[in-house]
């Protein structure tokens, strides 16, 4: 295959949201608000820990992956996501991928932007929309902000990001495998319009 | 709904994990004794206790990994969890 065809030399896709939002925003005042953050290199590392394996990735990410689930390390370099006993989503800070410098660095990775798109949830009423349909305890006190799990939302599942608790409640970012990202926002956006709106006399 | 007590993410409710059925149960070696009634036992008879159980539970929608169980079928108490591969514990006495 020519050079010019190969995956970087083309151009960045489509955003996965656009079937169902072709402006990439959503609001329903006082209730959430859903922002498509763009396209962005993520990531997906795999790896036994061992402590040589520890140190090939801590040189090329500037920190040690996390061993216990939950909470991401940071680096000036990337913040890591702890997805399970032997796997990592890197979220590179930069604007480039990572994939290419963990892989000579010895490690297994792989880009995997394209097909995990995320969305931005934020607002006053986010925690009560996504507790409609997971499971999970959203509550700060067990889900603080910084925290980020995979779980299931709905009937998909999806990587749960709580970002930051601004003076507008929470920030989340939901990372979704691309074939459900419609699927995600439909959800969020109706399970929105279950909740009174700042701009409506009444509850609907 | 049950609560399963994952190995890696701790407890998580029922509908993030598929159940695997019955843990423990030995493939009949084919290569040396190519035996039908073996394997139609490994591949339809299960003990289906009324008590205890060994089952394999996979964590789907959260760190994809399997485990085994020890759940009472009549109490849905979970009594132990442990890796794929090790031994069934013993129950407490």
């Amino acid at each position: 295959m020519p050079d010019d065809l190969t995956k970087a030399e083309r151009p960045t896709p489509r955003s996965a949201f656009a079937e169902v939002a072709p402006r990439g925003l959503f609001e329903r005042p006082g209730v959430v608000r859903l922002c498509d953050p763009g396209h962005r290199p993520k990531t997906l590392l795999r790896g036994r820990i061992t402590s040589a394996w520890s140190a090939a990735a801590a040189g090329v990410l500037g920190v040690v992956p996390p061993e216990q689930p939950g909470v991401p390390a940071h680096s000036p370099v990337a913040d890591i996501l702890w997805l399970g006993p032997d796997e990592w989503l890197v979220l590179g800070t930069g604007p480039g991928s990572l994939a290419p410098i963990l892989l000579r660095a010895g490690l297994a990775a792989a880009e995997v932007g394209d097909g995990l798109p995320d969305l931005e949830l934020s607002g006053p009423r986010s925690r009560d929309v996504l507790a409609g349909g997971t499971a999970l305890d959203l509550h700060p006190s067990a889900f603080p902000a910084g925290r980020a799990t995979r779980t299931r939302l709905g009937r998909i599942g999806v990587l749960l990001q709580r970002v930051e608790d601004g003076g507008d409640g929470p920030v989340f970012h939901l990372h979704v495998e691309r074939p459900w990202a419609g699927y995600l926002w439909s959800w969020l956006a109706d399970a929105a319009l279950d909740h009174p709106s700042n701009n409506e006399s009444f509850p609907r | 709904m049950l609560l399963i007590p994952c190995p890696h993410c701790g407890p998580r409710e029922e509908r993030e994990f598929r159940c695997g059925g019955e843990s423990h149960v030995a493939r009949p070696s084919f290569a040396e004794a190519p035996n039908d009634e073996a394997f139609a036992e490994y591949l339809y008879v299960r003990t289906n206790p009324r008590g205890v159980q060994a089952e394999r539970w996979h964590h789907l929608y959260g760190c994809r990994r399997w485990f085994n169980l020890l759940r009472n079928t009549v109490t849905h108490e979970i009594t132990a969890v442990y890796p794929m591969g090790a031994p069934r514990p013993e129950p407490a006495p």
